[in-house]
């Protein structure tokens, strides 16, 4: 038994490496967003991905569900979608007999990889329904509760530039997502590869590397990653600094930022941390991993205040500011 | 994580972080040599106000911080979770410390953690842990080192405070050599008994103790004034019992029963006048048998109770000219001559009290001179008023000395002479006089001496002080006294230049005052050995503002 665990830990990084390989034979450089949303997908996370159109959000996602096995559906999220439009509904429904009964039909979130394309057009109503898929993996209709498939992610994404006619996301909503991730226009040499990809009449697709099962396991192996309480507590006191007005926060927290993070945001640094521990091949998480993952586990979960808008600045720039800081 | 790996372990991190402890001990060596140089500048700094005078004596003896602050260090030293995840600091990616946590834990993951630990832990650069200490420290110790020198080239005005409290030190050592001088001289003292001279002894002793650790010089004036009263009180007593000794053996003779009464009235003048009558009578003759053995009964008693050899010597000569008839003309200023040495209590005794005072007085203006070294630069803050006076006063000194030559009979006629000397004063002090007499002596063995008085006069100069007349101290040769207090920089002015005796601004009726002032200047002769001839100046002076 424990040889299998010893195997499993030492296969985790190649494991990993495959599923990442195979993925960017599909998506041309966004290998640090891939290998995010592979951390958030271990961990067990939903993942924010946020970009202007065309940069391969959809793709991306769809890459995921074939490397990986998994059943994926996409809700392109719209003003006039309905929660039942995507929870599902309890129908009136006539057999062979002529009897009448209700029975429920699943929505689009029972699947294994769900994207929410655009989640930020559908009114807040809508995006509320997503609050339990996302944090509960579970649908609750009419009283009856029905659990969703395992394992189950939600990979949303929203376009920072169209604002007109979008709901922003809550607060709530937001902070059920692991990782915000931001998707950067590729760079001249990117673009090129993207089109000489595209254009080939035969693509080499991704293969499936793992299964549902093997991601069950790498997330339960990547559970157990030691983690020393001075590190531990480095995650900690970077979240306890995003409070502005608070005994550890800094100048630029108490200058710029509305409300800090939630506890979810420790959990998202540490689980992130573990998973990205194994996937350099170590077995402790170390300073490093905590600042790395710092970054997309805080950024949508801090909020700043009408000032740093002003200013220009961005969540990271506070994080950055947080980690210089604050010692080790 | 096994037994032996966690040993292997812990071992590793130990070996490893060896210069972790080094640089921690560095540190804290330069952190005591940052804190000796920092109280040596402070002590310097300090010197520029108080006088120090071991500043390098004091600035060494901080060296020792350093072996402290080494102690301090070594029991503060980084235990091996502290340099663990120092070690993780230079590419370990906080293996170490996570492995140290795990020590105890046997699952796959602390086992896993603890080899990948042990083997990187092995493959690690020990030399990736610099030993060098934060520069900031560095350069605090050169601009401490800056400081302290800079401090050392700015002249010190403390330093001549200091010089002059050195001086003021070493003329106290001196005194005290002369002290124990005095205190060997009471020893050949004839005239006082083995207790008397046991209790002078003692008093001098006790000065002398007081001022071989003295702090304070102040203090020394102090202890000075308490032994010169205390002497003067114990001469007091001697004079006291040796008198009634006198009026006894005087009183017990008919012919010497009117110079007891004198005696025990304590007029001079009638003293005089019975010494004449003695004389009168011996010179016409008139004295009968019995009148002449009462006298040679009451001079012999007298040899027998003078304790001095050479008082005895000559009233045993007077005896011998009294029953031979011979020179009895001699016989009574011989009386008198005798009488008054008795009543002058001891003359080695009143010269030691003299010669305290003299100590007393040289320390005083010693300490004053350091006084105003100290005060210097205090200007228009120091509430005693400047001047350009000299306490010393600058007077025409006369001294002009009575001295009655006693010739010893060496055939050679050379005589000795005691002298009584009477200063004057051409300013405006009073001068005494003591005089050497040198007498030249006939063949006879009767010598007349030519006495040479020796004045010293202190004027009433204005000084740097407020000059007090202080009526303790009538009698003291006019001596300056100064208002004790420290100056504070603020305050009045309150006293007035010029305020001495005879210029009181009419503030005071001169008859409610000069009671208090005859009163004192009684006091104060009774207390000083005078000469007789002194007492009746004085004496005649305030009988004069009476009238």
């Amino acid at each position: 038994m424990e040889e299998r665990i010893e195997d499993r830990i030492k296969g985790f990084k190649d494991t990993v490496l495959s599923i990442e390989d195979e993925i960017a034979k599909e998506m041309i450089g966004v290998k640090d967003i891939i290998h995010h949303v592979l951390i958030a997908v271990i961990s067990g996370g939903n993942v924010l991905l946020e970009g202007v159109p065309g940069l391969g959000k959809t793709r991306l996602v769809k890459t995921l569900a074939n490397v990986m096995d998994l059943d994926f559906k996409r809700i392109q999220f719209t003003p006039d979608l309905m929660p039942s439009d995507i929870i599902g509904t309890n129908i009136l429904m006539q057999d062979d007999q002529g009897n009448r009964a209700f029975s429920f039909q699943e929505g689009p979130v029972f699947t294994n990889l769900l994207l929410a394309d655009e989640i930020n057009r559908a009114t807040p109503k809508t995006q509320s329904a997503l609050l339990e898929v996302m944090q509960e993996q579970a649908v609750t209709v009419a009283g009856k509760t029905r659990k969703l498939p395992k394992p189950y992610f939600v990979l949303a994404t929203q376009n920072p530039l169209e604002q007109e006619g979008t709901y922003p996301l809550p607060e709530a909503q937001l902070d059920r997502f692991m990782f915000k991730l931001l998707i950067d226009f590729p760079s001249l040499d990117e673009l090129d590869q993207i089109v000489n990809l595209t254009s080939k009449d035969k693509q080499e697709g991704a293969k499936r590397v793992i299964d549902g099962d093997q991601i069950l396991m790498l997330k339960e192996t990547a559970s157990q990653v030691p983690i020393a309480k001075p590190v531990q507590e480095y995650a900690l006191k970077i979240v306890l600094n995003t409070h502005p007005n608070k005994e550890m926060s800094n100048e630029w927290v108490d200058k710029y930022v509305r409300y800090g993070s939630s506890p979810r945001g420790a959990q998202a640094i540490i689980h992130g941390a573990r998973v990205r521990a194994l996937m350099e091949g170590r077995y402790n998480v170390s300073f490093d991993d905590i600042r790395d993952i710092a970054y997309p586990a805080l950024r949508h979960r801090l909020f700043l205040n009408y000032q740093a808008v002003t200013e220009g600045l961005r969540p990271d720039d506070i994080i950055g500011q947080i980690i210089e800081q604050l010692d080790e | 994580m096994t037994k032996q790996q966690g040993k292997d372990l812990v071992r590793a991190i130990k070996t490893a972080g060896k210069r972790v402890v080094i640089r921690h001990m560095i540190r804290f060596a330069i952190l005591g040599l940052i804190m000796a140089l920092a109280l040596t500048t402070l002590i310097h700094i300090i010197s520029f106000f108080l006088p120090i005078e071991a500043v390098w004596t004091l600035s060494l003896a901080t060296l020792p911080l350093v072996l402290v602050f080494l102690i301090i260090g070594w029991i503060l030293k980084p235990d091996t979770k502290e340099i663990a995840l120092e070690i993780d600091k230079h590419g370990l990616q906080e293996k170490a410390i996570t492995a140290y946590e795990l020590s105890g834990r046997e699952d796959v993951y602390a086992r896993l953690q603890g080899k990948d630990t042990l083997d990187s832990l092995k493959a690690f650069n020990r030399k990736k842990i610099s030993i060098k200490v934060n520069k900031l420290y560095y350069y605090v110790i050169i601009g401490l080192v800056i400081a302290i020198s800079l401090l050392n080239i700015i002249a010190n005005p403390m330093d001549d405070i200091i010089r002059d409290r050195k001086k003021v030190q070493a003329l106290i050592d001196g005194e005290l050599d002369k002290l124990h001088e005095y205190i060997d001289d009471i020893a050949l003292e004839e005239e006082l008994t083995q207790e008397q001279k046991e209790a002078l002894k003692q008093e001098l002793d006790d000065l002398a103790e007081k001022l071989k650790d003295l702090k304070d010089y102040r203090e020394g004036l102090k202890e000075f004034s308490k032994t010169e009263e205390k002497l003067t009180e114990a001469l007091e007593q001697i004079r006291k019992e040796k008198l009634d000794k006198l009026i006894d053996l005087l009183d017990d003779h008919d012919i010497t029963g009117e110079l007891a009464d004198a005696l025990e009235d304590g007029d001079s003048q009638i003293l005089d006048q019975a010494i004449k009558e003695i004389k009168d009578k011996l010179a016409d003759q008139k004295l009968g048998d019995q009148a002449k053995k009462d006298l040679a009964e009451a001079l012999e008693g007298l040899a027998q109770g003078t304790g001095s050899r050479s008082l005895e010597e000559k009233l045993k000569s007077l005896i011998e000219s009294l029953e031979s008839g011979n020179d009895v003309s001699q016989i009574a200023e011989g009386l008198k001559e005798i009488l008054d040495s008795q009543l002058e209590t001891g003359q080695g005794s009143g010269d030691l009290k003299y010669s305290l005072q003299q100590l007393r007085n040289r320390l005083s203006r010693a300490i004053d001179d350091n006084e105003k070294i100290a005060h210097k630069g205090d200007g228009g803050k120091d509430n005693k008023p400047s001047g350009d006076g000299q306490g010393d006063g600058d007077g025409d000194d006369q001294g002009q000395a009575n001295g009655d030559g006693q010739g010893q009979d060496g055939g050679d006629g050379n005589g000795d002479g005691n002298g009584d000397g009477q200063g004057q004063d051409g300013g405006d002090g009073n001068g005494d006089g003591n005089g050497d007499g040198q007498g030249q002596g006939n063949g006879s063995g009767q010598g007349n001496g030519d006495g040479n008085g020796q004045g010293s006069g202190i004027g009433s100069g204005a000084t740097g002080y407020e000059t007090i007349y202080d009526p303790s101290r009538l009698g003291d040769g006019g001596e300056e006294s100064q208002v004790p207090g420290q100056n504070t920089g603020q305050g009045q002015i309150d006293s007035k230049d010029n305020m001495g005796l005879g210029n009181l601004d009419g503030y005071i009726p001169y008859g409610q005052v000069i009671s208090e002032y005859e009163k004192e200047a009684v006091q104060s002769m009774n207390r000083r050995a005078l000469p007789a001839g002194i007492e009746t100046l004085v004496r005649d002076y305030f009988s004069s503002l009476e009238d």
